[in-house]
């Protein structure tokens, strides 16, 4: 069957097949680069202003050396709250995400509509932007960390759930065949056929989010939900650029230490 | 590339002699950190079309030898000469060239499940590919008509399928596409890992068939490790037996009789049987 002719009329398709991938792949390339071409126009890139304003930005540098270390001291509080808030908003989430986690897992949900509201819950809590709760908060229970710490307790909810959720769906079906095959109830599945493989996962994702969760709440004191974004704020505003320095220099430093944390008690679960 | 002659791929050539030393493996010995070697003083000589099966139980140094001859585990101390070269006097350039004359098949496939059927054949070719045709994964012409034929010559000639992804064929089919990866390197020696240990009991025949048809037709020397007896003793021209890291047996499959092969397999089971009655002693010694 596959003589020389066959074999002749197979390259030929072969390599027909490939110039029509071809031909598609440098039409998708053109169509992404004139969207990016538009959307440089839109957003005013803009390569010679960026270098104008290079000076006033060594200006800038210029006038926040050096770093006023007399505040340090007084950072201190401002930083024990913002790490608190991340703690907190990180440990908090974990109790709403896990069970609506277990609610829209399709492999384990009770009903499919169950499944599909929980993710509709999960979804748009994480859309809105930790920022824009705190704003929402801030008018409603007042300044300080309290609201940051729900702010970042409802995005992490729909952060977390969705890592949770994605982490059950990914477990292996026949340990859950398994389970369900000694008569057991559909919790004492879960709690024994999942949750063992998920763990790690479900552990991982979250110190992620508490990595995350840190760097969001040195932000959240822009718009009054407490900690060191707050001091960084009223620093910026009374051009105190000596001091702005001082906590930027002291939150990367705390950010970083957190991060080598993170990724050590993760080398420890994995 | 044109194909010329009118014979007929998917049945290969004509039957070539099994010739000349094709690998030659002199006092091989592999050991991993500190551990006893898993393979001690072997020399063995492999000729041209050759069908060599590496037989016995897992953990006995077969892995060990085969990725020993592509250097895909680098020995200890011993040399493996392959068509006449030394790979261990090889610069890394040079090694890779020769690899590229070797081809492998695995027990898992390992086949790129996210490229299509005819992509992950022309890996085959990757040796040859230059760097700005590899960034680009533009293989020329004259490899697309090697892929063609090398699936052909592996038994799949539907052209609809060589578009199709990977992980859409049966384990049958996945096997046939990994030994036309191999066969597109055009090599003189093709090493299979344990090829049949994850396929039902027709496709074993089927590959079987289709390997020592490619080893007696097209004179590439096989080499190739398993644990399955009937299937050794029905393909092998010769059969190497293993144990403890050292050759117990060495012949055609004719000679293989009940009392070697008792040999190759007790002597695993009574060393197992050493193992646990150590490992228990050691539980009691601790309480």
């Amino acid at each position: 069957m596959a003589d020389a002719a066959a074999l002749e009329r197979t390259l030929k398709f072969v390599v027909d097949r490939r110039r029509t991938t071809r031909r598609q792949f440098a039409i998708t390339g053109v169509v992404l680069l004139a969207l990016a071409i538009w959307s440089a126009h839109g957003a005013e890139f803009n390569i010679p202003r960026l270098v104008e304003g290079l000076p006033k930005f060594y200006d800038l540098l210029g006038r926040m050396m050096p770093p006023n270390t007399a505040i340090l001291g007084g950072l201190m509080g401002p930083l024990l709250e913002t790490l608190e808030m991340a703690l907190l908003g990180t440990t908090f989430p974990i109790f709403f995400a896990l069970p609506l986690a277990f609610l829209a897992a399709v492999n384990v949900s009770p009903h499919p509509a169950v499944s599909a509201i929980s993710r509709v819950v999960i979804g748009s809590l994480r859309t809105v932007p930790e920022l824009i709760w705190a704003m929402i908060l801030v008018t409603a229970v007042g300044l300080g960390p309290f609201p940051g710490v729900l702010a970042l307790t409802l995005h992490s909810i729909g952060g977390l759930g969705k890592f949770y959720y994605e982490a059950i769906e990914a477990s292996d079906p026949g340990l859950i065949e398994a389970m369900q095959a000694t008569g057991a109830s559909r919790f004492k599945v879960i709690w024994f056929g999942v949750m063992p493989n998920v763990i790690p996962i479900l552990m991982s994702s979250t110190l992620f989010y508490w990595e995350y969760n840190n760097r969001a709440s040195t932000v959240l004191g822009l718009v009054g939900a407490g900690g060191i974004g707050l001091a960084l704020t009223h620093a910026m505003a009374d051009f105190r650029y000596k001091e702005v320095i001082t906590c930027l220099i002291l939150i990367v430093l705390v950010l970083v230490v957190i991060d080598r944390i993170s990724a050590f008690l993760r080398s420890k679960i994995i | 590339m044109r194909f010329n002659d009118n014979k007929k791929p998917c049945e290969g050539g004509p039957l070539a002699e099994i010739g000349e030393n094709m690998v030659e493996v002199r006092n091989l010995t592999k050991a991993y950190g500190n551990n006893p070697p898993a393979i001690r003083d072997i020399s063995l000589t492999f000729k041209r079309g050759e069908f060599v099966v590496l037989l016995g139980p897992s953990g006995v140094g077969k892995s060990t030898l085969l990725r020993c001859l592509n250097f895909l585990v680098r020995p200890t101390s011993g040399s493996v000469v392959v068509d006449g070269e030394d790979l261990s006097r090889l610069s890394g350039r040079e090694l890779l060239r020769a690899r590229q004359r070797i081809g492998m098949i695995f027990q898992e496939f390992n086949l790129v499940n996210r490229m299509s059927v005819l992509t992950n054949v022309l890996c085959g070719r990757l040796g040859t590919l230059g760097f700005w045709r590899a960034l680009t994964y533009s293989f020329p012409q004259e490899d697309h008509a090697r892929a063609v034929k090398a699936l052909a010559r592996a038994g799949l000639e539907d052209p609809e399928m060589y578009m199709r992804r990977a992980d859409m064929l049966s384990g049958g089919q996945r096997q046939r596409v990994a030994i036309a990866r191999a066969l597109v390197q055009e090599p003189k020696l093709i090493l299979a890992d344990e090829p049949i240990a994850s396929l039902d009991v027709i496709m074993r025949a089927q590959i079987m068939d289709l390997v020592a048809d490619i080893a007696k037709r097209d004179g590439i020397t096989v080499v190739m490790s398993l644990h399955q007896l009937d299937a050794a003793r029905r393909y092998a021209d010769r059969i190497i037996a293993l144990a403890g890291g050292v050759v117990t047996f060495d012949g055609p499959p004719g000679e293989l009789n009940d009392e070697a092969v008792e040999r190759i397999f007790k002597k695993k089971i009574q060393a197992v049987e050493e193992e646990n009655r150590q490992e228990a002693e050691k539980l009691r010694a601790n309480g």
